[in-house]
């Protein structure tokens, strides 16, 4: 059982556990955009560039796709949301990855990497006491549930890979397996 | 005991590639990104050089020993020959239009893929060896030495191009980047250096005219399924005839529809309008596939494949040939028989035996692509039809990358959907027509072990899918290309679950009304219709 909080004690703390929240709003352009240049890394400069710079979602598939499902993941970390709910918007991101990265901790790499840009850009605040250690490892918490929730979606899309493989073998002789089931 | 790395650094891998221009860059091939080795069986089916058992994995490509003055030699007399590829060689500015349009680049991130980069491959090659400034110049001329990492860089590449030509659209000088692949899959052809998914169709359809290799017998039988399909669904009885001399027309569809699901359904569908129309066609079992994976292996190929069909129209004395939903069939028809295998001058300039339309594009060929043929039965009321069998469809329309840029069918296959369909819903401007994005399998590239180059080439199409399917609930991509009929249900299922694939003439099949057909209660699929004719629900 908890210990029980008097008057300004309890103001205090219930100002101190919003602090990062606050700060995540906040600085939400600068740290989103760094944690987007972060998963950007693994392309060469120039793909990198274009990826980052074209907005039209059609000539630019994946790069606005990144971006839109990096901010869905982030809007899901300020607000504090179960990790399940975010489960349509990290699966089509880790779809992505899973047709670039045959390596599954390639792929979820970039979940445990905004542990360190959000540390980057709030090294003031943290300095300073105004964002708790505290605050900080319920962040890396939440992160490291969305990163096994992560692998389990590359395993998914990895294995959905394969088994389209075996579907497709089916599909193209579907004719010939009916007539051979025909002549018995 | 082995050290083991902890968490930190395992995620501290830096991604980022070295710095290094890009002929410095030697070629990796990554998983599931290139296509199995030609079989050596494939390739002495039809003569081609160097057939061995090799893998591209190994270090040792089993060249010939002259290899380097085989693709000298052979890159020399095609310059000659084709006076087009000297001017792609030499026109470009390296302007970058192209750079980001390729569905390859947008979707592997590769430069490489950038279609002046893939260009600059083998142009590379070129300066060093054919121009005076690469000589002297070498790499500040853009040239480089042929060296065997050349070569397996050019089937890693080479045989990452589609050959859709969307890049061309663009360029301001009209180079189009894949006859620069398809002459480069012509010199790695001279090596032995094909793919088997290319070869073992290419010796099928030599051998036997289709690309299974399926025998004259067994796809007769395949067809009468076919028809007790459609005679389930209908109550009436298609007769297909095979062989037939004397017939009107020859019909050759991609052997894929004849084989495969889903574009049985798409057959099932260019029989049964055969059938209400009255149609005098045949079709053969020798010429019984329209698909030509010669043009994916050399112009030589492509001629001696499309040469089948023309033969075989001669021999059963019919008029023209009608063709059925297939891509690059219709790009080899109508941009290359003409002077390859053509003029057709023993057969008939096509003539609608329905309406009377004369096909005048056709004058030469004398093939008629068959949107045109029922969009004009359409047009001239000869059909009647009723969309709300197609109602459990919500559909939006690929355009096939070769109907589309090589031929400009753009309208036929809409006005016939929007005469077959009730709900129909156009993806975004820059992803349609002649913009269209390919299904990232096009060229030979269907196979099954680089699933994951296809899954990256196919993402710009499935991308603008997933847009319709979110925002008008869209369920059905329809095409014209039985490639695409085969490729895009792997696609859609990855990255749009929830949409399926049809050919065109599957949602004629569905909508026509035959005369003397029972009350329909099922599509070709044997779907529930949503309706029953009466118009009660079912």
């Amino acid at each position: 059982m908890g210990v029980m909080l008097h008057g300004e004690e309890r103001k205090k703390m219930k100002l101190k556990n919003c602090n990062l929240k606050e700060c995540l709003q906040q600085k939400q352009k600068v740290i989103l955009n760094r944690w987007f240049e972060t998963i950007l890394e693994f392309y060469p400069p120039e793909t990198a560039k274009f990826l980052k710079q074209e907005e039209n979602q059609f000539a630019n598939p994946v790069g606005t796709a990144f971006y839109r499902q990096a901010a869905g993941l982030y809007e899901g970390l300020v607000r504090g949301a179960a990790t399940g709910e975010l489960h349509s918007i990290l699966e089509e991101l880790i779809k992505i990855k899973a047709v670039y990265d045959s390596s599954p901790s390639q792929a979820i790499a970039f979940i445990f990497k905004l542990k360190d840009v959000v540390r980057d850009q709030l090294g003031k605040e943290i300095s300073e006491g105004y964002v708790s250690e505290t605050e900080l490892q319920e962040m890396d918490k939440w992160l490291d549930e969305l990163a096994l929730l992560a692998f389990d979606k590359y395993m998914e899309a990895r294995e959905q890979i394969y088994q389209a493989k075996v579907n497709e073998i089916k599909r193209e002789y579907h004719m010939v397996q009916r007539l051979s089931n025909a002549c018995g | 005991m082995a050290k083991v790395p902890k968490p930190e650094q395992l995620v501290n891998i830096d991604h980022k590639p070295p710095a290094k221009p890009w002929m410095d860059m030697p070629v990796k091939f990554e998983e599931g990104m290139w296509c199995y080795a030609a079989k050596p069986e494939s390739l002495e089916a039809v003569g081609l050089p160097n057939p061995r058992k090799w893998s591209p994995e190994e270090e040792d490509w089993k060249l010939p020993e002259n290899w380097k003055e085989v693709i000298f030699e052979g890159l020399r007399e095609r310059l000659e020959k084709y006076r087009s590829l000297r001017i792609f060689m030499d026109i470009c500015v390296r302007c970058g239009a192209c750079a980001d349009k390729c569905h390859f680049f947008l979707g592997t991130g590769d430069p490489k893929n950038m279609p002046v980069l893939r260009a600059e491959l083998l142009r590379s090659i070129y300066r060093k060896e054919f121009t005076v400034a690469g000589k002297l110049l070498g790499k500040m001329a853009g040239a480089r030495e042929l060296t065997e990492d050349v070569v397996k860089e050019w089937f890693y590449y080479f045989f990452q191009c589609t050959q859709c030509r969307r890049c061309s659209v663009f360029c301001p000088y009209g180079i189009d980047t894949a006859e620069i692949t398809i002459i480069a899959r012509e010199l790695l052809n001279l090596l032995g250096c094909n793919i088997e998914w290319i070869a073992s169709p290419v010796a099928n359809c030599y051998k036997k005219g289709n690309h299974l290799g399926i025998q004259p017998h067994a796809l007769k039988d395949m067809v009468e399924m076919l028809a007790d399909d459609i005679e389930d669904v209908t109550g009436i009885r298609v007769e297909p005839t095979f062989n037939r001399k004397g017939a009107e027309i020859l019909f050759i569809p991609p052997s894929g529809d004849v084989f495969a699901d889903p574009g049985i359904y798409t057959f099932m569908g260019y029989l049964m309008l055969f059938h209400e129309i009255g149609l005098d066609y045949t079709l053969s079992t020798y010429a019984s596939e329209g698909g030509n994976f010669g043009s994916f292996t050399s112009h030589e190929m492509m001629k001696r494949l499309n040469a089948k069909m023309y033969a075989e129209a001669e021999r059963l004395g019919v008029k023209w040939i009608l063709g059925g939903e297939c891509g690059h069939m219709w790009r080899v028809v109508h941009q290359y028989m003409n002077t390859m295998n053509g003029p057709a001058d023993f057969l008939e300039e096509p003539v609608s035996p329905i309406t009377g339309t004369k096909f005048e594009n056709a004058k030469s060929t004398k093939m008629v692509h068959i949107v045109e043929f029922t969009a004009d039965l359409i047009r001239n009321n000869k059909l009647k039809l009723d969309p709300s069998r197609n109602d459990h469809f919500r559909i939006t329309f690929h355009d096939s990358c070769n109907p589309a840029r090589a031929m400009g069918l753009f309208e036929e296959p809409r006005y016939i959907i929007k005469n077959t369909c009730n709900y129909f819903y156009e993806m975004p401007e820059e992803t349609i027509r002649e913009k269209t994005f390919c299904c990232g399998s096009g060229a030979g590239l269907n196979a099954e072990e680089n699933m994951v180059m296809r899954m990256k080439g196919g993402l710009p199409r499935a991308n603008a899918v997933k847009y319709v399917h979110e925002k008008y609930d869209v369920n059905t991509l329809t095409c014209i290309c039985a490639v695409d009929r085969a490729a895009l249900p792997t696609l859609m299922n990855y990255w749009v679950p929830g949409v399926s694939v049809s050919g065109v003439h599957e949602l004629v099949g569905n909508a026509l009304i035959m005369k003397g057909e029972k009350q329909r209660t099922t599509n070709l699929r044997g779907e529930p219709l949503l309706r029953t004719e009466d118009g009660g629900d079912v």
